[in-house]
This record gives C-alpha cells, sequence and structure tokens, in this order.
C-alpha cells in the first residue's frame, strides 16, 4: 500500500551558500586614500611648528636683548634677580629670549667691566700704582659682576670669568710692562740727569760740571789715617769721570744720547784746559806764553796741568786756542774804542747841532748844556765855541759876507762854513743866524729837490698818477724806497754837512733803472708763453715769430691790444 | 599665540580626514557585520534544512519498519518492532538535535562575528578621534612650547578644550543604521 500511494519527493532544493564580499578591504581602500591626506597635513602641521619655532628663536633673542636687566637695575633689585632676566626654560621663545638676555648682560657686564678696567688702568698709571694693587683692584672688577651673573646663570657666570679674566690678565701685563717701562725710564733719566750734572753741571743747584770742578781743583794730595799720601792728577780724575760716563751710558737706551755727553764731555775738557791755559797767557801775554814754551812755570796751578795733565797735541791745541783768545781780546778792545769814537762823535755831532740851535734861538741854558756834552766828546771844538761866546758879538767882516751871500746865490751854502767864519769871528751872531736860516732852508730845499728827480729819474710825473700801470706801480715803489733813504739821511745827524741829497738820488735811480730794466727769467718766460695769444690777437699765426709779432704790434691802432700787452711786448723786447 | 592656534587648526583638520577615513573603514566593517548576519542566517537554514531531512529519514524509515512489520504480520507496536522504531525515533531525534545545535552554533557564530566586526568598526573610529584630540592637543602643546612674549595667550587647557570642540564635530558613535553611520 505503501507503494501506491505517491509520496512528495524532494526536488533537492538546497540552501546557496552566500558569497563573501569583503567589505572591510573597501573600507580600508577608502581609509587609505584619507592617508596621504592626513600626513601631508601633519608635515604641513610639523612645517609650521619648526617655522613658528625658527621665527619664536629670533623673536626671543630680539626680546631677550631689549629686556636684558642693566646693571643699575640688577643692583637696584630686591630679592630675587633671577625675575628681572627675560624668558625661561620651558619654551622656545623663553630660551631664546634668556640666552639673548645672558648674551646681552654678559655683553654689557664686559663693556663695563672693560671701561672700569681701562679706567683702573689710567688710574694706576696716574697714580703710579704697585702691580699688587692692580691685581687685587682689577679681581674685584672681574668678581663683583660675575658674583652678579653667577645668581642668573652659573654658565655665562663663568663664560664671563673667562673672558674678563684675559682681559684682566692683559691689563696686568699691560700695567707691569709699563711700569717696567716707567722705572727704565725713572732709571734712565736718572743716568741721563748724573751724565748731564756731570758733564754741564746744574746751575740752578749751584752745582758745577765735574770738568770744571776738575780743572779748578786741579791735582790733588791727601793723607790716610795712616798717613800715606794719596795723590790724584787731573789726568787721573777725568778718566775716572770718563769711566763713569761710559757705564752710566752703558745702561740707557739712548746710545747716541750717551755718546753726545761722552764728546761734549771731551770737548768740555779740551775747553776747559785751553781756557785755564788762555787765562793764564792772557794775564800777562809775553812772559807767560814764553813760561809756557820753556816749562818753567811759576803759577803751581799752572805748572801741574800743563806738564802733569796735558799732552802734546792738548799743549798744541790750547796754545793756539790762546793766541785765538789774544786776538779776541785784542780785537774786542779795538771794536770797544772804535765803538767808544762813534759815540763820541754822535754826541759831538748832536752836541754841535744843539749849540747852532740854541745860538740861533738865543737860548743860553740849552746852549751851556751842549757845551758841557761838547766839552767831553769834542773839547777842541768846545774850546773854539767857548772862546767865541766869551769874546762877545762882533762886527762883520764884509769880504765874508760877501763869500756867504755868493754861496747862497749858487746854492753852496753850508751851515759848517757858516758856523766856522763866525767861530773865527768874521760875522756877528745875527748874520750867523741869517745865514744858517738860510743854509736850513737850502739843504730842505735839496732834498725836496731830491725827491723831484727821483720820481723824474724814475719816469713818473710829479702829479700823483690816478691809475698806474704796472711799470708805473714798479717805479712808485723804487721813488718810495729812495725817499725812505732820503729821509733817514736827512734826520740823521751823522750825516755830512756835504752830503748830497741829488747826488744820493741819481746813484740810487740808476742802480734801480738798471735793476728794473733786466725782466727776470720768470716774467720772460710768462711773456713767451703769452706770445702765441698775442699774435691771435693781432691776427697773426700763433706761432709767429718775436719779429712779426714786435712788428704788427708797433702797427696796430688797437688801444686795448696795445694797454693789455705793452709791458709784455717791453720784457719780450728786451729778451730778444 | 599664532604658533599655538595655526599647528592646533592644522591638526584638527588633519584629523577630520583621519576621522573621515576611519568612517569609511567603518562603514566597511558595519557592512561585513551585516554579511556575516546574513551568511549565519544561510547557514542557520542549512541546518534547519538538514533537520528536516533528518526527520523525514527518520519517518521514512519508521514507515518502512512499520511497513515491513506489516507485511510480516508483526505487531508494529510492540516487541521487537516497537523496540526498531523507537531505535529509530532515538537516532533520528539524536541527528535532528545535532542539526538544531549546528543551527544554533552557526548563528551565534555569525552574530558574534558580526559584533566583532562592529567593535572593530567603533574602535577605528575611537582610535580615529583620540588621534585627532592627540594629533592637536600635540601640536598645541608644540605650540606651547614655542612660547611668546609674555602678553597673555592660550594655556595647555585651553588647547585642550579647544581640541576637543573641534574633535566633537567629527564625532559621535559609530551606528551602523544611524544615517551617515553615527549617532
Amino acid at each position: 500500500m505503501a507503494e501506491r500511494l505517491k509520496r512528495y519527493r524532494p526536488l533537492g532544493v538546497s540552501i546557496p551558500t552566500v558569497p563573501t564580499v569583503d567589505y572591510v578591504a573597501t573600507g580600508r581602500a577608502q581609509a587609505r586614500a584619507m592617508a596621504p591626506i592626513q600626513r601631508g597635513l601633519d608635515s604641513m602641521t610639523n612645517f609650521a611648528l619648526k617655522k613658528f619655532e625658527e621665527k619664536a628663536l629670533i623673536e626671543g633673542a630680539e626680546y631677550g636683548a631689549q629686556n636684558a636687566p642693566t646693571k643699575q637695575q640688577l643692583q637696584d633689585a630686591q630679592g630675587d634677580i633671577e625675575d628681572l632676566v627675560p624668558g625661561d626654560q620651558t619654551t622656545v621663545f623663553g630660551r631664546a629670549a634668556r640666552k639673548a638676555a645672558l648674551g646681552s648682560m654678559m655683553t654689557n657686564f664686559e663693556v663695563s667691566a672693560r671701561e672700569e678696567m681701562i679706567n683702573l688702568q689710567t688710574q694706576a698709571q696716574l697714580q703710579d700704582m704697585d702691580v699688587a694693587t692692580f691685581t687685587e683692584q682689577s679681581n674685584a672688577i672681574i668678581d663683583g659682576y660675575t658674583s652678579t651673573l653667577q645668581d642668573i646663570s652659573p654658565a655665562t657666570a663663568l663664560k664671563f670669568r673667562a673672558t674678563m679674566a684675559t682681559v684682566g690678565n692683559s691689563a696686568l701685563l699691560a700695567h707691569s710692562k709699563e711700569q717696567i717701562k716707567k722705572q727704565q725710564e725713572a732709571e734712565e733719566f736718572a743716568h741721563m740727569s748724573a751724565m748731564d750734572i756731570m758733564v754741564n753741571g746744574d746751575a740752578t743747584r749751584g752745582i758745577p760740571s765735574s770738568v770744571a770742578t776738575i780743572i779748578s781743583e786741579g791735582s790733588t794730595t791727601t793723607y790716610d789715617a795712616f798717613g800715606n799720601m794719596q795723590h790724584v792728577s787731573v789726568r787721573e780724575k777725568i778718566d775716572t769721570v770718563r769711566n763713569n760716563l761710559k757705564e752710566l751710558g752703558f745702561s740707557v737706551r739712548d746710545k747716541a744720547g750717551a755718546e753726545k755727553y761722552l764728546k761734549t764731555f771731551d770737548a768740555k775738557v779740551a775747553e776747559a784746559m785751553n781756557a785755564e791755559v788762555a787765562n793764564f797767557v792772557l794775564a800777562n801775554p809775553l812772559k807767560n806764553l814764553k813760561a809756557l814754551k820753556s816749562g818753567d812755570i811759576k803759577d803751581p796751578k799752572m805748572q801741574d796741568l800743563w806738564v802733569g795733565n796735558m799732552d802734546e797735541v792738548q799743549k798744541s791745541n790750547a796754545i793756539s786756542a790762546a793766541y785765538s783768545a789774544l786776538s779776541e781780546e785784542q780785537q774786542r778792545e779795538n771794536a770797544l774804542e772804535a765803538q767808544r769814537e762813534k759815540d763820541l762823535k754822535k754826541q759831538a755831532d748832536k752836541a754841535y747841532v744843539n749849540i747852532v740851535d740854541a745860538l740861533q734861538s738865543g737860548d743860553e741854558q740849552a746852549r751851556d748844556a751842549a757845551l758841557s756834552v761838547l766839552r767831553i766828546s769834542d773839547p777842541s771844538k768846545y774850546e773854539e765855541f767857548s772862546k767865541r761866546i766869551q769874546t762877545g758879538d762882533v762886527n762883520d767882516d764884509a769880504r765874508t759876507v760877501v763869500i756867504l751871500e755868493q754861496q747862497l746865490a749858487d746854492r753852496q751854502l753850508r751851515s759848517s762854513f757858516v758856523t766856522s767864519e763866525y767861530l773865527a769871528g768874521n760875522i756877528g751872531l745875527t748874520t750867523f743866524k741869517t745865514y744858517m736860516n738860510a743854509a736850513s732852508a737850502l739843504t730842505d730845499k735839496r732834498y725836496q729837490a731830491a725827491g723831484t728827480r727821483a720820481k723824474f729819474l724814475l719816469g713818473l710825473p710829479d702829479t700823483p698818477l690816478i691809475n698806474p700801470r704796472g711799470s708805473e706801480r714798479k717805479a712808485q715803489q723804487k721813488v718810495a724806497a729812495i725817499m725812505v733813504e732820503l729821509q733817514a739821511k736827512q734826520f740823521d745827524p751823522t750825516t755830512p754837512e756835504d752830503f748830497d741829497p741829488l747826488a744820493f738820488v741819481e746813484e740810487r735811480a740808476s742802480k734801480l733803472l738798471a735793476d728794473m730794466d733786466k725782466a727776470t727769467d720768470k716774467e720772460i718766460a710768462n711773456a713767451t708763453r703769452q706770445m702765441p695769444k698775442i699774435a691771435t690777437a693781432l691776427g697773426l699765426d700763433k706761432n709767429a715769430s718775436y719779429s712779426e709779432i714786435a712788428a704788427a704790434f708797433a702797427n696796430t691802432s688797437n688801444p686795448v691790444i696795445r694797454d693789455t700787452y705793452e709791458d709784455t711786448m717791453d720784457i719780450l723786447a728786451e729778451a730778444n | 599665540m599664532a604658533q599655538v592656534a595655526v599647528p592646533v587648526g592644522m591638526a584638527a583638520i588633519s584629523g577630520a580626514v583621519g576621522i573621515q577615513g576611519a568612517k569609511a573603514e567603518a562603514r566597511g566593517l558595519g557592512a561585513q557585520a551585516t554579511q556575516t548576519r546574513m551568511q549565519a542566517r544561510s547557514e542557520a537554514l542549512k541546518y534547519k534544512q538538514q533537520g528536516v531531512q533528518v526527520l523525514d529519514n527518520m519517518l521514512r524509515t519508521m514507515a518502512t519498519q512499520r511497513a515491513a512489520a506489516g507485511a510480516g504480520n508483526i505487531d508494529a507496536y510492540s516487541g521487537s518492532a516497537a523496540f526498531m522504531r523507537v531505535m529509530t525515533q532515538k537516532a533520528g531525534a539524536g541527528e535532528y538535535y545535532t542539526t538544531r545545535e549546528g543551527q544554533t552554533i552557526v548563528t551565534r557564530q555569525g552574530e558574534l562575528q558580526a559584533m566583532e566586526y562592529e567593535r572593530q568598526a567603533s574602535a577605528v573610529m575611537k582610535a580615529a578621534r583620540n588621534q585627532a584630540i592627540m594629533g592637536m592637543m600635540q601640536a598645541g602643546v608644540g605650540g606651547m612650547n614655542i612660547g611668546g612674549a609674555p602678553t597673555g595667550g592660550m594655556t595647555p587647557t585651553t588647547i585642550q578644550q579647544a581640541a576637543s570642540a573641534q574633535v566633537q564635530g567629527f564625532g559621535g558613535i559609530y551606528d551602523p543604521l544611524a544615517p551617515g553611520g553615527f549617532r
């Protein structure tokens, strides 16, 4: 039955396996797509941070440098001075600021310390401070700054100390060198001073030179406590001093100076010996020269010097020096005599003029005063005047008056002739006065005429020039020079009475004219350089010769060219 | 100030990009979880089908046994025949329950796998958020480390707050059923 009934036969439908889809891989792939963007953004973040860090380093350094505390702020600070230092150790900016501030502080401290060190050096030099004190004060400066820095940054303090220690050592070294140099200089100065005093003496302290002392003392003989005689000759004394000078000279660096003192010493020795001998000779030249030649000298000091301490060369030089001294003495005496005579002549001339003036004016007091001067300066003339004045007034000799009139008419009247006639009693006082006035006026006229003559000779008009040319200005200068000389002669009481102003002027003018005519080399060179310019102005080729230029210049009617180049052409004419 | 704000802002953008990547991965993981559940369901159905087959086989065997007993004039409901049927039922029941267990195991396994995927997705999102926060904090701290002149500025606290605020803008808890995958 079971076989007969139909049963459901399953078709074999099965549950299919669900295919696997990897959604995770997809998601991860999508996530991976974002990764590069994220990495890029991270890099940008890092880059930004790095840039900000660099910026912070710079800004921090600037901030630190700008806000670094000063030494005064640190000194005034109460409590922890660390707080005054900008920045910190936690941020880049802070570290940079702190570093810069410390650097700035260190620099400022270093500058201040160096300044104090320089002041110390200056003070040390001024006060001549010893090295130990200098070291102590130098260390005090460095320690002061270092201790301040130590509280803030030991590392900076250490660095500062190292730097300043070098500065301090250099300063100490310099000061030590300076001290040594000073000592050396002082020693050298002392030695040089000693040499100077030995050679030249010290007038302010009344110390004579060694040479003078030795020569004035001469050889000395002393006896010691045991009665032994010790004789020291001049030569030995000189050698001793010379050796001392040499020893002093060794210790100074200025060898030339030391050598100079030695040479001066030798020269002074020779000079002193020569002077000693010359003085001896001048005391009695004939006798003493003879004594020196024979060696038989009575003066013991000269005997010692001449016989025992001078060699032949020195003796020969000393004799020559003595002769020179004799000659100089003679010349000096002659000169003094000449001067005395000249002075007397001057006094006499002046007194003579004053007497004549007094006679003319009738001033007897002045006349007597002038006579007393004339008595000393020219006794014979004094005698003549005295006699004439005592004689009193006389009548004029007609012949003498005629001669005087003739001389006046001839413009040859001289006051000396009038005076001599008066002294001879040929004319009275009134006539004397009249003709003296006439002679004086004539003299003034001669001088005046001489001035006019000078102008004439040098090509100048008697009237003043308004716009003088170069040559005229030159001539004016020459005339002025002659006139100055002429006036000096006129008012010089020693000028002889027969002095002829006209002759004087002519002589001077002719000499100056000769000099003026000669163009200087410089003027000729300048004129030659102007030749092309003159040639062009005259319408010639610039290389035209002098003769062509001179011919054209002579024929030109252009006043401007003539005025401009006249002097130059004159010089060229002289040169050619 | 700029040395903090700029790196933090850039780190925030970077974190947002990272979160976008994490979102994509999380979406993949969510889809994978859904698929895993579907696969588990499919496998469970297979076991169910197998169980039906076992039952069919048992009934067919029992029917055969009854039929054979009937044909042989043997009382099918007593004696050996009944015992044979009971034994068939026993074997069939054992096999059927095995299929039921397989169905359960497969379902549970699939569910567990799906949950793992979802946890992974959540972890990926969390990691991305954390990375974003840490990135911004690092940038902020880096910026703070740069520092500046003492004129006021961002403190580490304000930086953290800013970073958190930025992250929350992208954040949320992953939910494959929510629009955009987050709630």
